[in-house]
């Protein structure tokens, strides 16, 4: 195992900063026990970026914790984390109190959960620091060294704001200041970005690169985006269901996956910069660790699976220069996989709907405004729509794009009656939708069955209670589709999103997220809608489930011919299903035109911060620095 | 299972000092049980009946024959209590049934409506909370006459506030799920909406409440026999033995300390049951 790591190390190779051999984790829920991290080697050096990539539940973040003996209760470790000849594994807390922060810092996805709220930004900063003498600095000395360091991270302003005055972005900048405080050597960063908006999110990656380099400190970076991984790192860790399925440098792996998992998360990330003849997903998902503990953990959901990989785990074996790969049949198939991709990555035609095409929903001047609760009687409505006109033809697909808070959502409430708008007026197929309240029963039918609406949250969009059967059949009744025969209008429903017809007795709870939102899509088909709202459909999802949830929207439109209203944060995913696109800063719509138009010209200012928020590999883009 | 009810508990609730750890818990669901089965086959059990005057007797302290003794008629204490139980089950079941109806349907339909009407109904839970309940109670009794019935509808009345409030809380937080806006874009009737699909996820709350008011109810029926504003005198309930044997602190403790005990850990019990589910709920609705 020792040996493989060696040819790994970084350019200056001089030994390891930090390093993991044989890293283990598991849980202890009463009496029985999960592994959360099978057997993970690892090194971080001087300077050196590393990214631990893998979808959600792959063990990132329990091993990023390990790393600085964080782990929550219920989690042990077992095997070595060795820094300055320490094992950190075997320390007391006492003398990992000393190494978190001054050798080590940690920073999390949420920064809430690392800043005090009651504390000024710039106290949270400075208030551990000493000089060099080893004393507490006195206040002035404090306050202008918490100036200095908020000004490192972009935002002296911030010195005397709490961190609940701050954007997203502005208090992860915060807690990687904080983070920064007592000028560790190594950095590690939990999805630093996620939680925030896409162009924040380019910002905060862009900051903690310029920040690796300024102070030459090592960085782990730990996402589920391959994208991010590539546009950040030097080198690249691929974790599985608890396993490290590939290792190697960012460039080299981007350039040639030499796993079939890398491959698929590649495949599954649609890229920015075209719309794709074929969206390629793994299917199925991500599995426990301890079920696929004596095989190959893809096994499952390999399409180069043979026998051979189901008998044992195949360890991490280096298959090039600077490589490691964990699968048995990399020789094998290394061919294959290169014309898959090959083939995969050709980009498609757009067809566009003739410009003719009848307009089925038409919203005109739109307003919607809400009142703000959290504040005093009496203080300005928050002004959520400002005047937004849209149209989506019949059979059409159209995007609707922008970051969190520009009114997306509020548009697609109003659609479908969720919410009343204050002004303006929505026509749905002849009829007058802007007030839901005021419609006969009629006219609510036929609209009900003219748009239907997927939300974003798998989790909480069934009821909990209910079976899938029962919630499909529920709506069959109601709408009198798929006459007197239920139990085949339901199968037939769940056939067309790709589900088993036995899933059908089984409640929300036994399925994954995936499956979920498959049931939600049959759902709103089994009115035979001509329009679904998609809200955010997959952002929720683990990215190769992601491709496969895309790939079945592609699949039902040609099918059944039913029309989108796509709204996203994420121009890579509207791009694979849409034609047109409005992007809505602000609640208003500020560009709006064909797709690849839009995406590769765009004309405001928003637009263009958006379209470069998108993650570039480094081939397509210079490292941001 | 995964159930979207939890979230902060509801505000108005009763606590109790004692925590539900699961000792306590099992012990109450014991004594819940041991209670049930008196209450169905007591009178089979009890050695003596419930008004059996046995003057000659008179007042004797706890003995092989009456094990805690009897009172200053010669009544056995310990029948009396067994006998009790079913006024103790009876009474305050009859309130959360009541309060239960009530509370679920006006909160449902306040949650889920809102506007005017959820502003009417909170308007009345607010001034039923601003009102000193017991204190009206004993006003109103004692201007219309004791009666237990009225004191059962009574406090149905007093209770089914703290309902309708806990359901509104949870049916706002419901209504605003995902599954509930998706039952609504696809047309269902409200109906439909209501008792299909939200009542049964905030069933397992409604419940834990009911559990809640069981302690309340029988510690203000008994206290109102107590004060001879419910049951009829001689009757063998436990807060009107308590009140009559009072007096008797002295020369029988047993009957007094009897059916004051058994109100204590039956409240205490039902406390505990209710907040145990409460708790689980809450622990639930986080876990995915
Ligand atoms: N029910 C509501 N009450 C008050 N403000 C709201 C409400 N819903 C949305 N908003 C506000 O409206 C604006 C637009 O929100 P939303 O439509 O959710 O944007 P998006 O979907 O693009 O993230 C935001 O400022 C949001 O805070
Ligand atoms: S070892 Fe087998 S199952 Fe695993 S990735 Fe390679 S070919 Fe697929
Ligand atoms: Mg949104």
């Amino acid at each position: 195992m020792r040996s493989n790591v060696g040819p790994l190390r970084g350019a200056d190779g001089n030994g390891s900063l930090l390093e993991a051999v044989g890293l283990a984790i598991h849980s202890r829920i009463g009496g029985d026990q999960r592994t959360i991290v099978r057997s993970l080697d690892l090194s971080l050096d001087e300077a050196e970026t590393v990214g631990i990539v893998g979808e959600s539940g792959s063990g990132k973040s329990m091993t990023a914790r390990a790393l600085v003996g964080l782990l929550p209760s219920g989690l042990s470790a077992r095997g070595e984390v060795r820094l300055d000849g320490n094992n950190i594994l075997d320390l007391s807390q006492r003398e990992l109190g000393r190494i978190r922060g001054s050798e080590v810092a940690l920073v999390l996805q949420d920064p809430f959960t690392m800043l005090n709220p009651v504390t000024r930004c710039g106290d949270q900063v400075a208030d551990g620091l000493v000089d060099a003498a080893g004393r507490r600095l006195g206040r002035r000395a404090r306050r202008e060294e918490a100036s200095r360091r908020l000004a490192e991270v972009g935002i002296p302003e911030t010195v005397d704001r709490y961190p609940f005055e701050l954007s997203g972005g502005m208090r992860q900048r915060v807690a990687i200041a904080a983070a920064l405080a007592g000028d560790p050597r190594i950095l590690i960063a939990d999805e630093p970005s996620t939680a925030l908006d896409v162009t924040t999110q380019r910002e905060i990656l862009a900051l903690l690169k310029s920040l690796q380099t300024s102070r030459s400190m090592a960085l782990l970076l730990i996402t589920h985006d391959l994208r991010v991984a590539f546009s950040t790192c030097d080198r690249i860790y691929v974790l599985y269901a608890g396993s490290l399925l590939e290792v190697g440098g960012a460039g080299a792996v981007e350039a040639e996956p030499l796993h079939p998992y890398t491959l698929g998360l590649l495949l599954s990330e649609p890229p920015g910069d075209r719309r794709l003849t074929e969206l390629v997903a793994i299917p199925g998902s991500v599995p426990a660790a301890d079920d696929v503990a004596t095989m190959c953990p893809l096994a499952p959901r390999c399409q180069w699976a043979q026998s051979k990989c189901e008998v044992s785990h195949p360890p991490l074996n280096p298959v090039a220069d600077n490589r490691l790969s964990a699968c048995l049949r990399i020789d094998e198939i290394r061919a294959e996989m290169h014309s898959l991709r090959h083939n995969a990555e050709r980009p498609a035609v757009v067809h566009h709907t003739a410009e003719a095409s009848v307009p089925l929903v038409r919203v005109e001047n739109l307003e919607k405004a809400f009142a703000d609760a959290s504040r005093r009687r009496g203080s300005p409505p928050v002004i959520a729509l400002g005047g937004v006109s849209i149209t989506v033809g019949v059979t059409e697909s159209v995007g609707l794009v922008g970051e969190s808070g520009s009114g997306k959502t509020t548009l697609a409430r109003c659609l479908v009656g969720l919410e009343t708008p204050t002004a303006g007026v929505i026509t749905i197929d002849g009829v007058d939708a802007s007030n839901y309240g005021s419609l006969s029963a009629d006219q609510l039918r036929k609209l009900r069955r003219t748009v239907q609406i997927v939300f974003q949250d798998p989790y909480s969009s069934l009821n909990p209670l209910r079976t899938v059967g029962s919630a499909l059949k529920e709506v069959l009744e109601l709408h009198h589709k798929g006459g007197r025969n239920l139990e085949g209008g339901v199968a037939e429903l769940l056939e067309r999103v790709g589900l088993a017809a036995s899933l059908s007795r089984r409640k929300p709870v036994a399925l994954s997220g995936g499956e979920r939102q498959r049931v939600a899509i049959a759902r709103a088909l089994a009115v035979q809608p001509r329009l679904i709202i998609c809200d955010e459909p997959v952002s929720s999802l683990d990215v190769s489930v992601q491709a496969q949830i895309l790939g079945l929207f592609r699949t039902l439109r040609d099918e059944l011919g039913v029309g989108y209203l796509f709204i996203t944060h994420d121009l890579a995913v509207v791009r694979q299903v849409v034609e047109r696109v409005y992007v809505l800063y602000r609640g208003e719509v500020v560009e709006s035109g064909p797709v690849e138009t839009v995406l590769d010209h765009p004309q405001h200012a928003y637009t263009v911060r958006l379209v470069e928020s998108v993650p570039r590999s480094a081939s397509q883009q210079r490292p941001m620095r | 299972m995964t159930t979207l009810v939890g979230g902060p508990r509801a505000r108005g609730r009763r606590r109790l000092l004692l925590r539900s750890t699961p000792l306590t818990v099992a012990l109450s669901f014991g004594f819940i049980g041991i209670l049930l089965f008196l209450a169905a086959f007591g009178p089979l059990l009890a050695p003596h009946g419930p008004g059996s005057l046995n003057l000659a007797t008179g007042l004797t302290t706890p003995n092989g024959e009456f094990w805690f003794g009897t009172d200053d008629l010669g009544r056995d204490v310990f029948s009396r209590t067994i006998y009790g139980v079913r006024y103790a089950l009876f009474g305050p079941v009859l309130i959360v049934v009541g309060a239960f109806v009530i509370g679920n349907v006006l909160g449902l339909a306040a949650g889920y409506r809102g506007g005017m009407l959820d502003a009417s109904v909170m308007r009345w839970v607010d001034l039923m909370y601003a009102v000193p309940g017991l204190l009206v109670t004993i006003v109103l009794i004692g201007v219309l006459g004791a009666s237990y019935l009225l004191a059962v509808v009574v406090l149905v009345v007093l209770t089914s506030p703290f309902d309708t409030r806990v359901i509104r809380g949870v049916t706002l937080e419901q209504r605003s799920l995902p599954y509930v806006e998706a039952a609504r874009t696809l047309g269902l009737p409200v109906r439909a909406i209501l008792f299909r699909h939200i009542f049964p996820n905030i069933l397992p709350i409604s419940f834990a409440n009911a559990f809640l008011n069981f302690a309340f109810s029988l510690v203000a029926l008994s206290a109102l026999s107590f004060l001879g504003l419910g049951i009829g005198p001689g009757t063998a309930d436990w807060g009107r033995m308590l009140s009559e044997s009072r007096l008797l602190l002295f020369e029988n403790p047993a009957a007094a300390l009897a059916p004051g005990g058994m109100i204590v850990l039956t409240a205490t019990s039902m406390n505990l049951i209710g907040d145990w589910l409460y708790d689980r709920l809450a622990d639930r609705g986080r876990a995915r």
